[in-house]
């Protein structure tokens, strides 16, 4: 692949397949995390920088561990495994940036967003394209994070019907931006 | 306290709609009512097993290391049920796709995991299935509305009528989250009117998922 090709892939994931909006992986810290200011741009950079350090350390795994050795079948567990040292590294480094309790960041760093990435490049070729690809998928990760912090804070103080309030007018809101997307597709 | 305890994993305090636990596998495996009874039934699985091992392990295991030991319990328990589905529903399988590892680290399960050690073996186990009921529901009503309206279609059979008025974004993501919008909506509004008294792991849980600011207001209504 030419570097064009894989800048493409990299913008592609962030806009056309955006791992939030698109793959519906990770929703719910993005959602469930969003308006809370500086923080939640805290975690999105924590994110962005932990998915593709882990996806990278995953597929170096799985090329020259697991697939010689014949048991590429044990991907999700060694995967979680992987994933769990990366994000305890990182929780130590950014407490200190945030006031965030570091089980609090496991909890979030830890979903579905990183392993699916992880386990998606593991089968998407070569080194390059996993830098790339989960590069994108990391961006695309912290641009949902902004994007619901923004929509939350402006939603909350709207006169929301009853049911609606809360967590189904947030989906509901994501379901907006996962169609605007569409456009780019 | 059974009772209380049913009508509460499906509605009042239905592990998805109120704690919003699993979105990502409902919104993702739901556009096919199949696909969406295989997510079901692996969930329900790795829930049950899961909660098994770890309240049977839970005295052995340090309070420190609780939390990653209870995660890797988890994805071993998930790596079993891909393996099994492959081999007997590989169709299923291969629709589920990286979603069903994903279901591993999936907030909801592990969210479960924690309940998990706080009481008996033969509790954890009854309310990890209650759990997983709750997640089934959700998921089957989201599914079903998808595959109806989106490919006129109900587990595969063909429903001609609708033929005509199919709205394929349905099927899309965006689809997706807007019938579980709803679908969420409806739970809340049911869920007012039901008995909502024991609130411990809902309060547990919504903290553990970055909940416990927005989400308590809605509860002391």
């Amino acid at each position: 692949m030419t570097f064009k090709e894989l800048l493409l892939l990299m913008v592609g994931g962030i806009l056309v397949n955006n791992i939030v909006f698109e793959g519906c992986l990770g929703i719910v810290p993005s959602l469930g995390f969003a308006g809370r200011g500086k923080d939640s741009r805290v975690m999105a950079l924590a994110v962005a920088v932990i998915v593709p350090v882990s996806s990278i350390l995953c597929w170096l795994v799985n090329s020259f561990l697991l697939v010689p050795l014949g048991i590429a079948y044990m991907q999700t567990l060694v995967f979680t495994a992987v994933i769990l040292a990366v994000v305890c590294i990182a929780s130590l480094i950014f407490k200190s940036s945030a006031k965030i309790p570091p089980a609090f960041l496991l909890l979030t760093a830890l979903n579905s967003a990183v392993l699916g990435t992880a386990v998606n490049s593991a089968s998407a070729g070569g080194f390059p394209e996993v830098i790339f690809a989960s590069l994108g998928a990391g961006f695309g990760f912290a641009l949902g994070m902004i994007v619901f912090d923004e929509l939350t804070a402006k939603i909350d103080d709207k006169a929301v019907p009853g049911p609606f309030r809360g967590l189904p007018v947030r989906v509901l809101a994501a379901s907006v931006v996962s169609m605007a997307l569409l456009a780019f597709a | 306290m059974m009772e209380e305890r049913k009508l509460r994993s499906l509605i009042s305090g239905n592990p998805v709609a109120v704690l919003f636990l699993g979105a990502c596998p409902i919104a993702a495996a739901s556009p096919s009512v199949l696909s969406a009874l295989g997510m079901a039934g692996a969930v329900m699985a790795v829930l049950i097993v899961s909660s098994l091992l770890i309240s049977l392990f839970k005295k052995i295991i340090p309070a420190s290391v609780k939390m990653p030991a209870s995660l890797l319990i988890t994805a071993g328990v998930v790596s079993i049920v891909q393996l099994l589905m492959n081999a007997l529903l590989p169709n299923i399988f291969h629709m589920l796709g990286v979603y069903l590892a994903a279901a591993a680290v999936s907030v909801f399960i592990f969210a479960e995991a924690e309940e998990a050690d706080a009481r008996g073996v033969g509790s954890a186990v009854v309310s990890a299935f209650l759990d997983g009921l709750g997640f089934a529901v959700v998921i089957f009503v989201t599914a079903a509305f998808r595959e109806v309206f989106g490919a006129a279609s109900f587990a595969g059979f063909k429903l001609a009528f609708l033929q005509d008025f199919c709205v394929p974004v349905l099927l899309k993501t965006s689809g997706g989250l807007l019938i579980f919008a709803f679908v969420l909506a409806a739970v809340a509004a049911i869920g007012s009117h039901a008995s909502a008294e024991n609130k411990g792991f809902a309060f547990k849980a919504a903290g553990l998922c970055g909940f416990e600011n927005s989400e308590k207001e809605d509860f002391e209504q």
